[in-house]
């Protein structure tokens, strides 16, 4: 063998290795953008967690929101709303359940959280949220959430029941 | 405006450095490794060749992972703004003269110490001018463009206040993602 043949086959074999990983590696990555906060959050099942996760940022970790900055408190209004019919797609309606990206499973139990944190001496007559209501509700057509409130509101008022303060009225 | 300015300014250079850190993290390493396989003779060693599969998402420790200065700090991963550390304040509490947002952006990160994840609050520290010596941090892991809105982050917390001037962000740990 000479010298160049020698080279020859280095190089050869140089190719082939450089590109043999190449090829191998170039299976699609796994997670299709689902990124790793992504499965983090799909993987969470304590109501508590999803609740600080998705809601406490704006209805904060004592629930009682920042009512200045247009985010209703729920002691003393969750539970009249979520006796309402109504009230219950309202609640399926709000910007931080649609936008929330959680299977409704995590958004029964994080709902359902909510209820036995703030409902308080109601707890135990405010219905609880199943995965299959809450899939009916969800599919419910809400095309305007605020024009919705504000018919949900005039029924609370109409059976006596307390209604949080709130920037569009 | 010259403010909006210097913070536009201030955003660019931040994210520029990042990106450079990044690149120089993620493809340093693989790039010496080629140069090193290139004057090694035999062809048979490439193949033995370790492949990033992680596409150099794993932080290696020693990076800054553990010191609450540094962008790289474990708890900044879903942080974009000045960093309360190097403004007066701590990791988990505003300097004398700001106060807490009344909202705050919550996120998820990993503890590379424990190997767990940790639910992270984001408080605007409000109020107070911004200090310029601040080391400005946008990691913004995770997050999604505005038409997401609940995983969008570019958004001043101190909305929420009396007091909307922001100055910097603290990030506490509110507890475990599981």
């Amino acid at each position: 063998m000479t010298l160049r043949t020698l080279f020859t086959g280095i190089s050869i074999a140089t190719l082939l290795g450089v590109t043999m990983p190449l090829v191998t590696s170039a299976e699609p990555q796994a997670s299709y953008g689902l990124d790793d906060h992504d499965k983090v959050v799909r993987k969470m099942t304590s109501p508590k967690s999803l609740y600080m996760l998705k809601c406490s940022g704006c209805h904060r970790v004592d629930g009682k929101g920042a009512p200045e900055a247009g985010i209703p408190p729920f002691p003393g209004f969750i539970a009249p709303l979520a006796r309402n019919p109504d009230g219950r797609v309202y609640i399926a309606h709000v910007p931080g359940i649609v936008g929330s990206r959680l299977s409704n499973e995590q958004l029964a139990d994080v709902l359902n959280y909510v209820i036995d944190e703030w409902a308080g001496e109601d707890a135990s007559d405010t219905p609880r949220f199943t995965v299959e209501e809450l899939a009916e509700l969800r599919e419910t057509p809400v095309t305007n959430i605020v024009e919705y409130r504000r018919d949900v509101v005039n029924q609370l008022i109409e059976s006596g029941d307390p209604v949080a303060d709130y920037p569009w009225p | 405006m010259l403010k909006v300015i210097e913070r536009i300014q201030d955003a660019l250079s931040g994210f520029v450095e990042n990106t450079a850190r990044r690149s120089a993290r993620q493809f340093g390493r693989r790039s010496a490794l080629a140069k090193m396989g290139g004057v090694m003779v035999g062809g048979a060693a490439f193949s033995a060749l370790p492949f990033d599969r992680a596409w150099g998402a794993t932080p290696a420790a020693g990076d800054g992972t553990f010191d609450d200065k540094s962008c790289d700090y474990w708890r900044y991963c879903a942080l974009d703004g000045f960093l309360c550390t190097t403004a007066g304040g701590s990791k988990s509490s505003c300097p004398v003269g700001a106060e807490a947002s009344l909202v705050s952006w919550v996120g998820t990160c990993h503890n590379p110490g424990d190997k767990r994840d940790y639910l992270i609050s984001y408080y605007d520290c409000c109020g107070k001018t911004a200090f310029s010596g601040a080391q400005f941090c946008l990691r913004s892991e995770g997050e999604r463009p505005a038409y997401s809105m609940g995983l969008h982050n570019d958004i001043n917390w101190c909305m929420s206040n009396a007091n909307k001037g922001y100055h910097c962000t603290v990030a506490l740990v509110v507890g475990v993602a599981e």
